[in-house]
């Protein structure tokens, strides 16, 4: 009997509806989030993606250059492999994919929709669900509408060109706030299962397994899935090429942005980061230029600059502070 | 599965027939009404009722505000009072998420109704939502609003249109009505007239918050079967027509000029244009916008010869039978008042006087007003909302009669729900009289109440 593939594996042998077309940053996290969300969906159902203003939502949807979203090169004969993509205004992306729930599950019970469940999603920045978006997300989550709502974090508003954002990590480099900040990121994860997610998670596709499985099941989850996606960003945080992935894993390891997945009234779960035995976040600030005024890469190895030990030690007490706090989370 | 022509934009188009079967829908619809019915309601319930006789308008949403309210409470109460499938009522945080609301529905199944009513601050909390909508093509989106005065400082909860004037711009195809059946009536005639292939724009129909809100009188509520049979005909209809313009909603005519749902369709909405594309986009908005007038008369010929009561036509003329000398342009409840007295004016006055109510709001019928003022020696405009300078309505009035020499005095009445009086109405008359006599406006603009001219600028 031939052995099953793991998901991960089976994804990479679906139609994705995310192709060519599209520009993205060559080296744009998203891109790779969105072949795996493109694949994933190719399940037997109709799938409707609503966007959030955001990188994502410029660089796939520009006319009449292409749009680079549908599953194969003409339409595809099936309504289930079918996709619709709507961006509507900057913030709006959880509650217009809620209606597009409602509508599909009222036209499903008077028989006017025969078909399969449809997959509803919705793509956020850090800014459409967690600064100026706050009140759309959180009530959708609240109502506990059976959507996936996936939020980009790349801890800057980077469409418009790297301004500062609610989720940074402290004393990043902004274009709207120079050296960055003493503030801690809000505690999105906690927002989200305070207002009564029935899945929360957090994972970059830089860990492709684990990624596959928590988008099938966000995709699954019968109220409101909640799934964050740390994403590296090539242009607002200055690092070199070929590092998006290997930031998004170091992301998790050091405590920054932790891979988290909890299914609500079940305990949750740390992934990919270990509570004592974590890499120093100088591996992950050095790589990065945007805090270039804090620390380097001398030799490979990070030297923080003279006289700025205290705002690195900060950041280290951030994370280890995160990570008890994940823990803590984990436990409710 | 029919298909356009390759598209424009992939995957622009493709619709899957049969995905969505709407006749399920309409066969699970619990009619309200069956047989005619006269009964007393407010306008809130006038402009509510329709939401419950359509069987297209399955999600109702909404977020209380005054004088708004009763709008959405009724249509929770009734929904609520019985086995209603197929129709659902949905709470949302705020106005803001309504329209954002409003646009997942209406987007998700283009066949759809779906429908709001806000006011005032309310609807300026949708603009953001409200604005995107206007540009959308979803002309099955409706957003009733019960004018209210905006903003604060002071706080007034009384209706005046400067929440809809305020949104002239937004895109919507905005009407004014006064008394219940001629909500009622407005409201059951839009969809036709937005969701029309030419047209594409979602619709705005009005009434003044607390004087018609608030106001009851007796409706005649159509049956269901005759409300639906008049929409779905009138849809049915317009399937032949092509779109006005090729084609920056990707419509492209021929089998499906509405383009597909996200639902039933491979499409994408919402799309992120170069500049040089903006530009087609926006005419060919004011393209569908301007095809509003045509649609218009036609739905209205068609109403009437259904229900046999006057259907919406831009402008109502009243005294106009013995071309009248002189000309008041105005909209909403006052207009009945101005309507009731125009025997009155004429006699203490001596001038044959004639009323116009502005019922198209925007686009405004700009070549229909030119025409009925063609022979007037003067006209008065009644402005009710705020404006930096002679008022909107009368800026509207000038363009129309653009190169005339005919005077036009600017009259500001009415702010924030005041009582347009008697003698206000009076005043206003004799000061236009007056104008016509002399040849030019005396003044630049006259804020009047209760009969006395309280404030106004001179000509420059």
């Amino acid at each position: 009997m031939k052995k099953a593939l793991p998901l991960f594996k089976e994804l990479a042998l679906r139609d994705d509806a995310f192709g060519e077309g599209h520009s993205l940053c060559p080296g744009c996290e998203e891109a790779v989030t969105f072949h795996a969300l493109g694949r994933a969906t190719d399940n037997g159902k109709k799938t409707v993606l609503v966007m959030g203003t955001s990188c994502g939502e410029v660089s796939t949807l520009a006319y009449p250059n292409g749009v680079a979203w549908g599953r194969g090169r003409e339409e595809p004969n099936e309504v289930s492999k079918s996709v619709g993509v709507i961006h509507h205004v900057f913030e709006s992306a959880p509650t217009v994919a809620e209606a597009i729930r409602d509508t599909a599950d009222l036209l499903a019970g008077v028989g006017a929709w025969s078909g399969a469940p449809p997959n509803v999603l919705s793509w956020s920045g850090d800014g459409g669900a967690l600064a100026i978006g706050l009140r759309s997300f959180l009530h959708t989550i609240y109502r506990r509408a059976r959507v996936a709502l996936f939020v980009n974090i790349n801890e800057l508003f980077a469409n418009t060109g790297f301004q500062y954002s609610p989720t940074a990590i402290p004393f990043g480099d902004a274009s709207t706030l120079p050296g960055g900040g003493a503030a801690e990121p809000i505690d999105h994860i906690g927002l989200a299962l305070i207002a009564g997610a029935g899945f929360v998670a957090q994972v970059s596709p830089g860990f492709a397994p684990l990624f596959a499985d928590i988008v099938d099941q966000a995709l699954h989850c019968e109220t409101t899935a909640v799934v964050f996606v740390p994403s590296p960003c090539i242009a607002g945080w200055k690092f070199e090429e070929g590092m998006t992935a290997e930031l998004g894993r170091l992301a998790s390891k050091t405590g920054l942005f932790p891979c988290f997945r909890k299914r609500a009234g079940e305990p949750g779960e740390l992934l990919h980061v270990q509570a004592d035995k974590r890499p120093p976040v100088t591996e992950y600030l050095a790589r990065q230029r945007r805090f270039d005024h804090l620390i380097r890469l001398e030799d490979g190895r990070p030297v923080v600059r003279p006289g700025r030990e205290p705002e690195v030690a900060a950041i280290q007490a951030y994370a280890d502070r995160n990570v008890a706090r994940l823990l803590r989370l984990a436990a409710l | 599965m029919q298909s356009t022509a390759r598209r424009l934009v992939p995957p622009y188009g493709a619709t899957y027939d049969g995905s969505v079967d709407l006749g399920a829908l309409r066969a699970a619809h619990r009619p309200r009404y069956l047989e005619r019915t006269r009964k007393a309601v407010d306008g809130n319930t006038a402009a509510a009722i329709p939401f419950l006789q359509w069987w297209r308008a399955a999600i109702l949403a909404g977020f209380p505000i005054t004088p708004a309210t009763k709008w959405l409470e009724h249509l929770a109460a009734e929904v609520a009072a019985g086995p209603s499938p197929g129709k659902r009522v949905k709470l949302l945080e705020s106005e803001h998420a309504v329209a954002d609301y409003l646009a997942g529905v209406a987007s998700a199944c283009r066949g759809l109704v779906v429908g709001t009513a806000t006011s005032s601050v309310g609807l300026d909390h949708m603009t953001e939502s409200i604005r995107s909508l206007g540009a959308s093509g979803l002309g099955n989106v409706m957003v009733v609003d019960v004018c209210r005065a905006t903003a604060n400082y002071p706080l007034c909860i009384e209706g005046d249109p400067s929440d809809l004037l305020a949104h002239r711009d937004d895109g919507f195809i905005q009407v004014a009505c006064r008394g219940v059946q001629q909500i009622y009536d407005t409201v059951l005639q839009l969809p036709a007239i937005g969701m029309d292939p030419r047209v594409l724009t979602p619709t705005m129909p009005s009434y003044y918050g607390i004087k018609d809100s608030h106001r009851s009188g007796v409706l005649v509520v159509e049956p269901d079967r005759e409300v639906n049979d008049f929409l779905d005909d009138a849809l049915r209809a317009a399937e032949g027509a092509s779109p006005v313009v090729e084609d920056f909603l990707a419509t492209e005519g021929a089998a499906h000029p509405t383009p597909p749902g996200l639902l039933d369709g491979d499409t994408a909405l919402g799309s992120c244009a170069t500049s040089d594309w903006f530009q087609g986009f926006k005419l060919a908005q004011k393209q569908r916008l301007a095809a509003v007038h045509q649609v218009m008369g036609e739905v209205a010929d068609s109403f009437e010869a259904r229900f046999g009561r006057p259907g919406l036509r831009p402008l109502e003329l009243i005294g106009f039978a013995d071309a009248p000398e002189i000309a008041l342009v105005c909209m909403g409840p006052d207009a009945g008042t101005a309507i009731h007295l125009l025997g009155r004016i004429r006699e203490e006055l001596g001038v044959r006087a004639g009323v116009i109510a502005i019922r198209l709001v925007t686009p405004f019928p700009s070549a229909a007003l030119a025409a009925a003022l063609e022979r007037v020696t003067a006209v008065g405009v009644i402005n009710n909302a705020h404006h930096y300078g002679r008022g909107h309505l009368t800026l509207d009035v000038e363009d129309a009669m653009a190169g005339r020499p005919t005077p036009v005095e600017a009259f500001f009445c009415g702010l924030g729900g005041a009582d347009v009086s008697t003698s206000t109405w009076l005043a206003i008359a004799r000061t236009t009289a007056e104008a016509a006599a002399r040849g030019r406006a005396g003044r630049r603009w006259r804020m009047v109440h209760e009969g006395l001219e309280i404030g106004g600028e001179d000509l420059r």
